[in-house]
């Protein structure tokens, strides 16, 4: 026994072999307090780190018996280590309206080869030069003979030029992934769709207004464009350019009520495949860039903002028998009328000298606050950079109001005009143009710069220049189409006017009784021929283009025509009242 | 003594087999996880590829030539195109056979052809 109690009676004790410990015990092990009491803190210590390890030890193997033996059902999804591939995102594509792929990135083979492992380079580069065609067997054995250990034999190959080269076997010849952005529809979209550039970023066009969303990769981007109205609106500008022996042309059909920017077309455009080849007139987007003096079709905006202002009403009329003098200045009209015509009748055979009349009355004060409201003093905004800034005389004198309420002294972009038309046609309400497909119902931003009524009666003027007056080639049987020609001589480098260049235009919108989309055409320095007698005007180049174009699309965007009674039913609801029965001739 | 230092040594060595085991399995399993993952990008960037080719067919031009070719297909012209309630009401016989043969068939009635939906003449005039 080792440790007793000091105070304990002594006891008689022996050792194991039975000898008498005597007085002294000497067996016994006396502990003073300080050993004592360290010996007993190890022992407590050592059983609390024995408990404590016990205790993990069975927590572990209880687990592990969990683990093993009952599943792991509850185990969350194993999360996926991205690879290399994963951590760029594929540029995202692009779509037209109804989903068709205007701009995608596809994975694309390079060839390439590693010199140190070719045995013999002049073979190789023969067997590859046959199996790629634009290979020249020469270059690529001098390329295979370099100490190198990474040459290039042919970047973007097709799948079939892929397959090929992988049959040949050659050691050494390897197959880099690359990324190359397509363009299915080439030539047709090319100017509002854009390109990138070698590292696939956006240099032009949406690819590079909404590169931010492309790169991403996320989600698609999909545009207003609905790539049919594009193909037919092109077909038929190309058609016109070509018959009249144009130098470009453009085109826009917009919807009025939304902004949706439905097609946006110029001529001559470029392949997106090939874009080094070409001319920088085809990289100009006429339609958005380019400004232009539109001549009469600003005819409509005069009379409306007459209309509007309450200065003139339907039922007033000019005497536009006597040409207009300022300063050594005469403004005359095309065809001259003798004696007083009506407001509508001014509009519908297009007389300059009315529409002076007309804008002198309102004042310039008001005309230009209807410029400024319709937007026409700044570069319409959208989505895309290219738009062009229009050309305003500075300062405005009275002579620019005369001169500017029939389109001339005064140059905007097609996209400005056919926003202001949008409004003139749609009930009175500025819409914002956008290259993005809205959803159908969705709230638009729009500006109110004319009353309803003006609109309506806006709707029958434009009505009776196809119906009756100089824009008769674009009507389009139960279709109800409205608009302005117009033809503006182009500026000359030299000051003054070019006479024998002009910009042959025509605005309409369909169907005219509640008119839904805009639609505008224009060549540029149409000449002439035999079957239109020599005439190259808005009325003979572009109404006929837009006649077409509405017949075609129509059925497309889901309007039915006007037929038989339903046609003279909507045609006496776009009359006003004061109008019914009166039967204009015409001239 | 000795039979439980055998009992547990029987244990450890079967413990130390089963975790090779499923180590084993998991890291095959990881591995055909690699593989359909790859799988599934390839199909993924060839439905790509084959979604850019359809586009590309799927060229207005080419429609165009397509159908004027192969079915003689042409713009539709705002004739051809008319509303239901256009349509002139049904003469009374209309879907009668001719008199001469009349005797020989048993009248039409319109529960002879029961997938039709029939409206009488004044509901299409409404």
């Amino acid at each position: 026994m080792i440790g007793h109690n000091r105070n304990s009676a002594r006891v008689q004790r022996v050792t194991p072999c039975g000898r008498d410990l005597g007085a002294h015990q000497g067996w016994v092990v006396e502990l003073d307090g300080q050993a004592k009491t360290a010996l007993e803190v190890g022992r407590t210590r050592l059983l609390v780190t024995g408990f404590v390890f016990a205790l993990a030890f069975l927590g572990v193997a209880g687990r592990l018996v969990d683990l093993s033996l009952f599943g792991a059902a509850a185990e969350p999804a194993r999360a996926a280590a991205p690879s290399a591939d994963e951590l760029r995102p594929t540029r995202a594509a692009i779509l037209d309206r109804n989903g068709e792929i205007l701009a995608t990135t596809l994975p694309v083979a390079s060839v390439y080869a590693n010199p140190h492992e070719i045995r013999d380079p002049a073979l190789a580069a023969r067997r590859l030069a046959e199996a790629l065609p634009e290979v020249d067997a020469g270059q690529v054995a001098e390329r295979l003979a370099e100490d190198r250990s990474f040459v290039w034999i042919k970047r973007h190959v097709s799948p079939r030029e892929m397959a090929a080269v992988n049959r040949l076997g050659i050691p050494g010849v390897r197959f880099q992934r690359e990324e190359k952005r397509v363009y299915p529809h080439g030539a047709l979209v090319s100017q509002v769709v854009g390109l990138t550039d070698i590292d696939g970023h956006g240099i032009a066009g949406v690819e590079s207004a909404e590169d931010g969303l492309l790169a991403d990769g996320r989600t698609p981007v999909e545009l207003s464009l609905d790539l049919r109205i594009q193909y037919i609106l092109a077909e038929e500008l190309a058609a016109a350019m070509e018959t009249f022996s144009g130098i470009g042309a453009a085109g826009l059909v917009v919807d009025a009520h939304s902004g949706e920017i439905l097609s946006m077309v110029s001529l001559p455009s470029f392949d997106p495949s090939d874009p080094g080849a070409a001319s920088p007139d085809a990289r100009f987007n006429r339609a958005s860039l380019g400004v232009y003096e539109m001549g009469s079709v600003f005819k409509l905006l005069t009379a409306a903002m007459a209309l509007d202002a309450g200065t003139v009403r339907l039922t007033d009329g000019y005497d536009v028998t006597h040409p207009i003098r300022v300063g050594r200045f005469r403004i005359t009209d095309y065809h001259p009328i003798k004696g007083t015509i009506s407001v509508p009748e001014i509009i519908m055979h297009s007389s300059n000298i009315g529409t002076v009349h007309m804008a002198m009355e309102a004042g310039t004060e008001r005309l230009l606050a209807f410029y400024d409201a319709l937007g026409l003093t700044r570069a319409a905004r959208y989505e895309l950079p290219e738009s062009g800034q229009p050309l305003l005389p500075s300062p405005w004198r009275e002579v620019n109001t005369m001169t500017a309420s029939y389109g001339h002294g005064i140059a905007v972009s097609p996209l400005q005009l056919v926003r202001a038309i949008s409004a003139v046609a749609n009930g009175g309400e500025l819409p914002p143009l956008t290259l993005l497909r809205r959803e159908p119902g969705e709230e638009v931003a729009t500006t109110r710069v004319l009353t309803e009524e003006t609109s309506r009666q806006m709707r029958w003027l434009m009505r009776l220049v196809v119906e009756k007056g100089t824009g008769s080639k674009a009507d389009a049987p139960g279709y109800l189409v409205g608009g302005k020609t117009g033809t503006a001589d182009k500026l000359s480098g030299s000051g003054g006017y070019a006479r024998d260049k002009r910009i042959a235009s025509f605005v309409g919108a369909f169907p005219m009784d509640d008119p839904q989309y805009v639609i505008f055409a224009m060549v540029d320095e149409p000449k002439g021929i035999k079957a239109t007698y020599g005439y190259a005007t808005g009325g003979w180049v572009s109404a006929p283009v837009v006649g077409r174009v509405v017949e075609r699309i129509a059925p497309l965007l889901g309007i039915a025509p006007r037929r038989g009674d339903d046609e003279q039913e909507t045609e006496r609801r776009i009359v006003p009242v004061s109008f019914r029965g009166i039967e204009f001739a015409a001239r | 003594m000795r039979w439980s230092y055998l009992f547990w040594l029987v244990v450890l060595a079967g413990a130390a087999a089963t975790l090779f085991e499923i180590k084993h399995e998991v890291q095959a399993l990881e591995e055909q996880l690699l593989q359909a993952e790859r799988r599934i990008r390839n199909e993924r960037e060839t439905i790509e590829v084959l979604r850019a080719e359809w586009s590309f067919l799927n060229r207005p031009a080419r429609i165009e030539r397509l159908a004027r070719e192969h079915l003689g297909l042409v713009p539709v012209s705002p004739d051809q195109i008319v509303s239901v309630d256009r349509l002139p009401p049904r003469p009374e016989d209309f879907d009668r056979v001719p008199v001469a043969l009349d005797s020989l068939l048993p009248p039409a009635k319109p529960q002879q052809f029961p997938g039709l939906a029939v409206t009488t003449v004044s509901e299409a005039q409404r």
